[in-house]
């Protein structure tokens, strides 16, 4: 958010020295007055009101409007492939940059991770094989499963080898997020100042963005809690805009209690509640499926069964709802019909 | 009441004409009658010009009421509103030109994530562009994204489908001018990145719409994003949105724009009065609280059914139709009837 004084704005002296009179020194005091009230503070005429709020209002708000024709033109927007045909297909082409905050929920160890991790990794390929040419920045709140990262790439590496003259994990950067405080530090303050010194991140991952909140020294109130979401979310999407980049966020799940009986019910929803829920522009859902997948693919080693997984595109302004089923093997996570 | 009795004081004149006014002892119109613009411009020191518009204020012999037929007549002239291409939906705001939404009226939508508001905002910049010959207003459209939810991708889609509709239910149709391109050229998009530039945004509209006449709607999705939190005094909040509702309609009433807005739906905590054990209930509203539910003239409701498809619609608030209740889908064409 832009502060700016009023003294680096072109104003008449006199009328600069009531406002300041007034108690008005920046543009966010101005525009949190209405007109009558700055005029009873003040005692201005109101044609000098207007012009100085047009004058403001044109200080903060410099974007020009576009024409939809235009920003199609531009053709801004790219997709990250997600390395598979069939996850492609069910996200429109794959995950669209300046897209705001996509949330990726699920119970726990049914592949969110995994498929962030697998992300980081896609993120790096050229253009024409799916990727953006970025690096990807990784922030977690638990742990990193840098062995697993390990195994993937290895994976990676084979396919697409030829395409990398250095290690691709060296362009995955890793923070921690230790505590709550930390997590508002680093995304309010740090992040601005990380993407200008490694501009070429395209990809920004949290993992997960509600363990911070469902700690054991949680003492936030849901006022409180849903006051530095919405503003977590506010500067993500900003910044998911301005610098066209994909942000991800991890969020886990909770029983859902049903009022009526004060019975566990088998539903799990996203935690974070309706806040939260009203910040993300698009929710993909996994959850595991009670089947084991078995297939006569004997080319594939199999340690144990391998369990189906569904993938679901909840809610998105570009795509309707659509789900389809998925494994995950050594190599990654694939789609299957 | 005698309305030479009227004290000056009510009259819109700036307070230092009035002090002195008063000091002539110059209290009520009647007063006034003793003067003509220009002896009183002389005698209080100020500008003919100024004199004369007060004596226009008090001079009641050009206030003359419209009839309500008048009105009747004046409004059968023009189409009135945009349809949505779901017909239950135009049908509950029916009226006699009026079959969709209206225009010179705030429309609000409320909602939970994922139920199709941002669909219905895209649907509506589109529709509005539909020629005369085919029952539209052949305007242009405003979209304000304050979430970032407008995916180009999805209003070529609707584009593509709603040309498409108007080649198959008005065959009569022969211009090419309503394409994919004209389509996507007459649709203005704003984003909006936080709270002070949506203040400021709304500030400085009427000047885009002075600048092109031709605009018959603004989407605002959504109104309450930036509004929601980020406010430690409910007071201060209210207040920006009464002022931003009645910017709103001001635009909506001088240039006969529809102005559809967007507003997320919250959680409300309250105490059931016939339950003996006072137990808390939870109740799903729309946010940015009760104040602002006066802002707009309809109010729409959207939930889910059962059915992961058909959504729920309901008529909440309507000046001239009663609550009622529809169902919609929102198909990879666009918002349609289910």
């Amino acid at each position: 958010m832009k502060f700016i004084y009023l003294d680096n704005l072109p104003i008449n002296n006199k009328i600069l020295l009531i406002l300041k009179n007034a108690q008005y020194e920046t543009c966010t005091d101005i525009l949190l007055d209405s007109e009558n009230k700055i005029k009873a503070k003040t005692k201005l005429e109101t044609e000098d009101i207007q012009s100085l709020l047009v004058l403001i209002s044109k200080t903060i708000y410099t974007e020009n409007p576009k024409s939809a024709l235009e920003i199609r033109n531009e053709n801004q927007i790219e997709k990250l492939s997600l390395g598979d045909k069939i996850l492609n297909k069910v996200l429109g082409g794959g995950l669209p940059t300046k897209s705001g905050i996509i949330e990726i929920v699920g119970e726990s160890a049914v592949g969110k991770s995994q498929l962030a991790l697998q992300l980081c990794l896609m993120v790096q390929l050229p253009k024409h094989l799916g990727g953006l040419k970025g690096d990807a920045l990784y922030l977690t709140t638990e742990t990193f499963y840098s062995n697993r990262l390990e195994t993937l790439k290895y994976y990676f590496m084979l396919k697409y080898g030829k395409y990398f003259e250095y290690d691709p994990c060296q362009h995955i950067f890793v923070e921690t997020l230790i505590d709550l405080e930390m997590q508002q530090h680093y995304l309010y303050y740090y992040l601005p100042n990380i993407l200008e010194k490694l501009p070429n991140i395209r990809l920004i991952i949290i993992d997960s963005i509600a363990f911070n909140f469902r700690g054991e020294n949680n003492i936030l109130s849901f006022q409180e809690r849903a006051k530095i979401l919405t503003e977590i979310a506010v500067r993500l999407k900003e910044i998911s805009d301005k610098k066209n980049l994909i942000v991800i966020c991890i969020n886990q799940v909770s029983d859902y209690i049903n009022d009526n009986n004060n019975k566990l019910s088998n539903e799990k929803v996203p935690t974070l509640g309706l806040t939260w829920s009203n910040c993300i522009n698009m929710r993909i859902e996994l959850s595991r499926n009670s089947i084991n997948y078995t297939d006569n693919d004997e080319f594939v080693h199999k340690t144990q069964p391998e369990i189906e997984r569904i993938l679901k595109v909840i809610h998105s302004s570009y795509m309707p709802y659509s789900k389809c089923k998925f494994i995950i093997r050594d190599d990654g996570i694939k789609g299957i019909i | 009441m005698d309305i030479f009795n009227r004290s000056i004081t009510t009259l819109n004149i700036n307070s230092d004409i009035k002090a002195k006014l008063l000091k002539l002892s110059i209290c009520n119109i009647n007063d006034l009658k003793y003067f003509t613009p220009t002896k009183l411009a002389e005698e209080i020191n100020i500008p003919v010009i100024l004199a004369e518009s007060i004596f226009e204020q008090i001079n009641y012999d050009n206030i003359k009421p419209i009839s309500g037929l008048e009105l009747y007549t004046n409004e059968l002239k023009k189409i009135n509103s945009i349809q949505t291409f779901c017909k239950a939906l135009d049908n509950m705001l029916e009226g006699v030109t009026v079959n969709g939404i209206p225009l010179g009226k705030i429309t609000e939508f409320c909602g939970p994530p994922g139920i199709g508001k941002t669909q219905l905002g895209i649907q509506l910049s589109v529709n509005v562009q539909i020629p005369k010959m085919c029952k539209g207003i052949e305007g242009k459209a405003i979209f304000i994204d304050t979430e970032g939810s407008f995916m180009i991708e999805r209003v070529i889609q609707i584009a593509n489908s709603t040309v498409d509709y108007i080649k198959e239910n008005y065959p009569n149709y022969k211009n090419d001018s309503f394409n994919l391109n004209s389509i996507l050229s007459n649709i203005q998009y704003f984003r909006v990145h936080d709270f002070q530039e949506q203040i400021a945004l709304i500030n400085i509209l009427e000047n885009y719409i002075i600048s092109d006449s031709m605009i018959k709607v603004i989407v605002i999705d959504s109104i309450a994003f930036h509004f929601r939190q980020t406010f430690s005094s409910m007071s201060l909040r209210t207040q920006i949105l009464n002022n931003i509702a009645q910017i709103l309609m001001k635009i909506a009433d001088k240039y006969n724009i529809a102005i559809v807005i967007m507003n997320q739906m919250t959680m409300k905590f309250q105490r059931m009065k016939e339950d003996p054990a006072n137990k808390e209930e939870s109740l799903l509203v729309p946010a940015l609280g009760e104040s602002w539910g006066h802002a707009s003239t309809n109010r729409f409701i959207l939930s889910t059914t059962d059915d992961q498809m058909i959504r729920k619609i309901f008529l909440q608030k309507s000046p001239n139709n009663k609550q009622g209740i529809a169902y919609y889908q929102i198909t990879n064409d666009g918002v349609r009837d289910v």
